[in-house]
């Protein structure tokens, strides 16, 4: 089936895209680490994008993320509106949305037609999102794909107070000196995050749909920490690295105000 | 170019110049007075100075940054400072200014009562104004009249009518947001026979249509920087249409003042009558109350609460001001600055998110 829109998400630490076709179905996408020149690279998702499924360049592109405007898109949507629309696209119902994303964390609470109702978003500093936990990760030199099992490998939580990024490094480094374990601490980190969004998320309601998105949903371990946080786990949805480029593309096409959930979220 | 008009005002009209640190002050004796009052909102953007680093971190940076401009001579061309009783740490910085800042020259208080009129407040503030005026005297040299104060009063009414009416005709003005701003502002510093002719100008070219049909929004805080806020709001399609910045729609009265007092008992009564501001302790429902009637007569479709981080008389009602719209429906957006020359791309992200919120808000209703 042919190609019907194309969504970039030009984020702080990933550039994501998709094709989507007139069922609102991912037919191409693409996950890439972010380069300083997002417009060049954009260009070169979009054509990639476009030759992968054969669509010419009148399908419409919409851009969303940090560098959404520097993308040369046919429309630049905020993440916070694209996230909303893409994990409204897998669930079909109102809910609260948590993207934790690599320069922001955003609670997003859709409506009943995938729209925004309210947000709430940490700025300027990186306590509480992806470069948080991808900054001191690497300063204990662990590989982030071996971060959830280690976590949920021990039973000890060592706390860590700081959520700020550079007080908590220097934090784990003092642990580290005085005998802490190392995964113990790297449970900790994730306790201290989980606790960082907990706050921003507020109370919830106890029957409301929550969903996770984000490249950080892919690390099973903080899933879990936020479901202790915030006393039940969250949901994650397909592909969550994905939702803000659904969303954009699912915005900028013809299928975009259709809400018709594709799949169902993968229960954790 | 604030340094060349403050000059040429010296240069060409003899008039003596007073810097004041926010937000309010009796214009009226400066004017009757013959004084020119210019004032420093920090200045914003980046410190001017290393004496920022004198005050702590978490202090505002209104001012830190005046600290900052004071120490590096930044107004050494004025004659005298006021530093009215804005808070704590403006009153603080009267006497940092003179003890870090290398300030020298004449330093003015100016204390207004806090909380609703009371007799006894109503007291005290005539006996400041009296102080005060005292005091502007002894630098411009000259004792202005009774009817010379009277005069200012009622030229000082005019300005605030015109400013009141640009404000509340807000969409059938042919003018962006920065524009609007740049104009009202300007009464910061201009001779004020000058900046009501400007505001006439403006008003002149008022449309009996309405000149725009973007979304509009009403903004509560402190003081409208940075400005990209306001370009940011125009690529998005959305405008202000409500103010209740403390720079500039809060200290114009919305109504007409019937004061049949003259000279300072005038002022007294005058200083009740503006519009609550949380700087002069006003009770808190009676300023939602306020801001709920601007919201509704506007016509806005969302609250935007600007505050100025560690700006703790703004910060103290903004939970409150919250809830109350929340409760309501309406999407508010809380947004805080400090004095940046350039949003952050979270702030930015942020105001664009809020405005695609009341668009969809919009269509669906």
């Amino acid at each position: 089936m042919k190609a019907v829109a194309i969504g970039i998400d030009a984020g702080s630490t990933t550039c994501k895209g998709v094709a989507i076709n007139s069922n609102a179905e991912i037919i191409a996408s693409l996950v890439q680490p972010v380069e300083p020149l997002i417009e060049v690279q954009a260009q070169r998702c979009i054509a990639e994008l476009r030759q992968r499924c054969g669509a010419g360049n009148n399908v419409p592109v919409a851009a969303t993320g940090y560098g959404r405007k520097r993308v040369g898109a046919d429309r630049a949507i905020t993440e916070i509106t694209c996230h909303a629309r893409g994990a409204f696209h897998h669930t079909g119902k109102a809910g609260v949305l948590i993207d934790v994303g690599g320069q922001d964390t955003k609670v997003i609470h859709v409506g009943s037609r995938g729209e925004v109702v309210d947000f709430a978003m940490n700025d300027k500093c990186a306590a509480g999102t992806g470069r948080f936990l991808e900054v001191i990760v690497q300063r204990l030199g662990v590989s982030l794909e071996d971060v959830a099992k280690r976590v949920e490998g021990t039973d000890r939580i060592v706390k860590v107070s700081s959520t700020c990024t550079v007080f908590a490094e220097s934090e784990v480094v003092s642990l580290l000196a005085q005998g802490e374990p190392l995964d113990g601490i790297l449970r900790g980190l994730h306790t201290a995050l989980a606790n960082r969004i907990g706050a921003l998320a507020g109370r919830l309601k106890p029957d409301v749909d929550l969903i996770m998105s984000g490249g950080v949903a892919l690390n099973s371990a903080m899933v879990k920490a936020l479901g202790t946080t915030l006393g039940r786990t969250p949901r994650v949805v397909p592909q969550p690295q994905l939702v803000g480029a659904l969303g954009a593309a699912l915005l900028v096409s013809f299928v975009s105000e259709v809400p018709s959930p594709s799949s169902t979220p993968v229960p954790m | 170019m604030r340094k060349e008009y403050i000059e040429k005002q010296k240069r060409e009209h003899g008039r003596k110049v007073i810097g004041t640190l926010p937000v309010h002050y009796p214009k009226e004796l400066f004017t009757a007075a013959r004084a020119l009052v210019v004032e420093i909102w920090g200045p914003p953007g980046t410190p001017r100075g290393p004496d920022a680093g004198r005050v702590q971190t978490y202090v505002c940076p209104v001012v830190r940054n005046a600290l900052a401009f004071l120490a590096a001579g930044g107004a050494d061309v004025v004659d005298a400072m006021l530093f009215p009783h804005t808070c704590d740490s403006i009153q603080g910085l009267a006497s940092l200014a003179p003890d870090l800042g290398g300030w020298d020259k004449p330093t003015l208080r100016f204390i207004h009562p806090k909380g609703e009129r009371r007799q006894s407040s109503a007291r005290f503030l005539r006996a400041e104004l009296q102080q005060l005026l005292t005091e502007i005297t002894k630098i411009t040299g000259f004792t202005p009249s009774a009817s010379d104060l009277d005069d200012a009063i009622i030229l000082h009414r005019e300005i605030d009518a015109k400013r009141r009416h640009l404000l509340e005709h807000r969409r059938h003005l042919p003018f962006s947001d920065l524009e609007l701003y740049a104009l009202l502002r300007r009464g910061e510093m201009l001779w004020p026979a000058e900046h009501l002719e400007e505001l006439r100008a403006a008003e002149a070219k008022m449309t009996e249509q309405p000149a725009h049909s973007e979304v509009p929004v009403m903004i509560t805080g402190y003081v409208p920087e940075p400005q990209e806020i306001f370009s940011t709001l125009g690529e998005v399609g959305a405008m202000v249409v409500a103010d209740d910045y403390a720079a500039v729609g809060r200290r114009v009265p919305r109504h007409d003042v019937a004061v049949s007092a003259s000279g300072l008992d005038a002022l007294v009564e005058q200083t009740f009558l503006q519009p609550p501001c949380p700087t002069r302790g006003a009770n808190e429902s009676l300023r939602i109350e306020y801001l709920d009637r601007l919201f509704k007569q506007s016509g806005a479709a969302g609250l935007i609460i600007h505050t100025v981080k560690f700006c703790e008389p703004e910060l103290f009602d903004v939970p409150a001001i919250r809830k109350h719209f929340s409760a309501r429906n309406v999407p508010v957006l809380s947004l805080e600055t400090e004095l940046e020359p350039k949003l952050s791309g979270q702030a930015t992200t942020r105001l664009e998110a809020f405005i695609e919120m009341v668009k969809s808000n919009a269509r669906a209703a």
